[in-house]
């Protein structure tokens, strides 16, 4: 039977990543590509479109295959709207039901309670029978409000625990001071990672407004944005795992898996992570971690599929030198092999003095740590170090017309080449 | 029912005293205390994925242009003690555009603060501007559509409807000088300026591209161009049809990022962009046979 939900976001990842990155491929399509049964793929997409909003999902037909595809405009469109895929997650009606009550009874209560109290209070009040849900169940269920959530806070008087809601934290905030936070919210929502996290504290402060202070809050939009991606989104439940682990110095494992087929998953070494890079302009997410050996391993997330926090621990002091050798001169992801040094290049630019200026302005401000020489009016030598310079390629390229490689020999042809082939792809010789 | 029983409890008691009773326990709790009969049944917290995300909020550098320092000092004391994992320390940003550092920061932090008023009160503001070239702008009135943020150069920069020439424009904040907001009478609002942003800069034509999926080509086609909207179908062969809805002010970027996907990636049409990097291509083989 179809479920609107899910139990695990990983079980949409892959189709939602599909869908949104490409577009192209029908229901067959996407059966081929990730060697998953046409019904799955039929009930995810199902799915997706049951948590997407209607004017972000596309309907082309191609021949007898209907194509769906996930699309924004950056400027009309500035709430990620892949953050609803998140609101899919399932739960039994005693999950929901024993949540609620037992927030709604504290709160009526007013006082800090134990679990006899609320067991025998919900109780009393028909709203749970203990035929039907146990005292491990509530003490379970209070354990995940106090310690993963945090909407109840606890403490122990003579061995027993007494919960209360957790204090409030905007509280001495006045109405003004809380729809300038809005505000701030609105902005800092799209831009600092995990993201998810602030569209739910977005959603939380308007409920905050709203319930707590029957304020009403308007809809924010005063910003957009540029260069940001909403598609990152998909590995923030990784990111937050990794996030948490790099935190509390703990090694980590982590599970990938591969594109072309989901149940060939592969576990890695036991690794120290030690930082996320990200990529803004193409919108990937990198972990920099270090194996027991000491080795620099570079993980894509959207290949991560599961993080194991381990409770081996790791000083995080003990990478610091060896990131920065490492990944000083990396223009993205691309980390130093051991052994070698960075790869100098040398480019010339050529430009006219009086109208393409910034062009050399434009080129320096994208090479970290690059150096620039005048050669003569409209001649420039840009020098830098990379630790592969097949990375810089797709960068080198954007400027077709103005650059020339000097140095190295190699990258140069490779650049050459590349022009040749792209005048064959337009059918000249 | 528990929860009609708030409804016949006493007074409302402040959230200060409220605080207290909820951290006493019911071994000692007072006799007669004053319930809130305002309080929600449910009460609205901060999750802890959502304090740390909080936490980590107020210790950037640019809060300080949107709370006031009083706001920032309350809520910094509220979470003193919680311990949040997200810290600028562990993320580097790459692929980033690195400015000069602007010089008059108290300016830019005020330009920015009158430019969001103005976009709250939703009104216009008369401003001068000095652009790269040095040709000065004074005392031209404006009103600011959205402050926009860019995460690769990390500037903010103001999308305004100019009033004097009737047209979009963007600018710099930091460069913008004697901002003040002003009374006077507009015939346009915000919601009309946007339209006319998005009507008049919309590309009539999409760009049509053919992808050969070598090499990646598909996926940093999608990526490269992912806040575009866009069409796509399989045409077989590994190759792929990609339709791009585009900006005419973006169209130097668009044409830029075409020819930085290699040659796995070919315009289709319009014939325009395509002469053009063909032109470009052709100039960069010619600069190697200088």
């Amino acid at each position: 039977m179809f479920n609107d939900f899910i139990k695990n976001y990983n079980i949409i990842r892959d189709i939602l990543r599909d869908c949104f990155l490409y577009g192209c491929f029908s229901r067959d399509g996407l059966e081929n590509k990730r060697n998953v049964s046409s019904r799955k793929v039929s009930y995810e997409m199902r799915r997706i479109q049951q948590y997407v909003e209607e004017k972000y999902i596309k309907f082309e037909k191609d021949g007898r295959y209907k194509l769906l595809s996930l699309s924004y405009d950056f400027m009309r469109h500035t709430d990620n709207f892949l953050i609803n895929t998140y609101m899919t997650k399932s739960f039994t009606r005693t999950d929901i039901l024993t949540y609620f009550h037992i927030l709604m009874y504290i709160q009526a209560k007013s006082i800090s309670c134990s679990l006899s109290t609320i067991e025998n209070g919900l109780n009393d009040e028909g709203l749970i029978s203990f035929d039907k849900i146990s005292s491990k169940t509530i003490e379970r269920k209070l354990a995940e409000m106090r310690e993963s959530i945090g909407i109840l806070s606890c403490k122990v008087v003579k061995r027993t625990k007494y919960y209360s809601i957790s204090p409030d934290i905007l509280q001495t905030l006045n109405n003004d001071e809380l729809v300038e936070l809005h505000t701030a919210v609105s902005l800092y929502k799209n831009i600092m990672f995990p993201v998810t996290a602030g569209y739910y504290l977005d959603q939380t402060l308007k409920d905050y407004m709203r319930y707590e202070r029957k304020i009403n809050s308007k809809d924010i939009n005063f910003f957009n944005y540029r260069h940001v991606h909403f598609h990152p989104v998909i590995e923030e439940q990784v990111l937050w795992e990794i996030l948490k682990a790099i935190h509390q110095r703990s090694k980590v494992k982590l599970y990938y898996h591969s594109p072309k087929n989901q149940d060939n998953r592969n576990s890695s070494k036991v690794l120290s992570p030690y930082k996320i890079r990200y990529d803004v302009r193409h919108g990937r997410f990198y972990l920099i971690s270090f194996n027991n050996y000491g080795k620099c391993i570079v993980s894509r997330l959207d290949r991560i599929e599961n993080v194991e926090i381990l409770e081996e621990a790791f000083q995080r002091s003990d990478f610091d030198e060896e990131y920065t050798k490492l990944m000083c001169c990396s223009w993205s992801s691309v980390s130093l092999d051991e052994g070698k040094e960075p790869e100098n290049v040398k480019l010339e630019v050529i430009i006219d003095e009086q109208n393409e200026r910034y062009i050399v302005e434009k080129i320096m401000s994208e090479a970290p740590n690059g150096t620039l020489e005048k050669i003569e009016n409209g001649r420039y030598h840009v020098s830098l170090q990379v630790n592969d310079s097949g990375e810089i390629i797709p960068w080198i390229r954007g400027y077709a017309g103005y650059v020339r490689v000097l140095e190295s020999a190699e990258l140069a042809e490779r650049l050459l080449n590349d022009w040749k082939e792209m005048l064959l792809a337009y059918g000249i010789v | 029912m528990f929860y009609p029983s708030i409804e016949k409890a006493g007074k409302p008691g402040c959230m200060a005293s409220r605080m207290h009773s909820e951290q006493r326990s019911e071994t000692e709790r007072p006799a007669n205390e004053a319930k809130r009969n305002d309080q929600p049944p449910v009460p609205v917290r901060f999750t802890k994925l959502e304090k740390a995300w909080l936490k980590a909020v107020l210790e950037k550098d640019e809060i300080r242009m949107l709370l006031s320092s009083q706001t920032i000092g309350k809520l910094q004391m509220e979470l003193c003690d919680f311990d949040s994992p997200i810290k600028d320390e562990y993320f580097e940003m790459t692929n980033i555009i690195k400015l000069p550092e602007i010089t008059q920061q108290e300016l830019y932090e005020k330009n920015f603060r009158l430019i969001l008023d103005a976009l709250i009160q939703e009104r216009p503001i008369r401003y001068s501007n000095t652009d790269k070239k040095g040709n000065v702008y004074s005392n031209k009135l404006a009103l600011p559509v959205s402050i926009e943020y860019s995460m690769r150069d990390a500037r903010f920069r103001v999308s305004m409807y100019s009033l004097d020439d009737n047209r979009p424009i963007m600018a710099n904040i930091f460069t913008l000088s004697d901002v003040r907001i002003v009374d006077e009478e507009v015939n346009i609002d915000r919601e009309t300026a946007k339209k006319l942003l998005f009507e008049q800069k919309y590309s009539e034509e999409p760009v049509i591209l053919e992808v050969t999926d070598k090499k990646a080509a598909m996926e940093r086609c999608f990526m490269c161009f992912s806040g575009m909207e866009r069409t796509s179908r399989d045409l077989g062969k590994n190759k792929y049809e990609i339709r791009l809805n585009y900006y005419l002010f973006e169209e130097e970027n668009l044409i830029r990022s075409i020819i930085s996907l290699g040659p796995y990636v070919r315009v289709v049409s319009p014939q325009r962009i395509s002469d053009e990097i063909v032109k470009r291509v052709k100039k960069s083989i010619s600069l190697y046979n200088d």
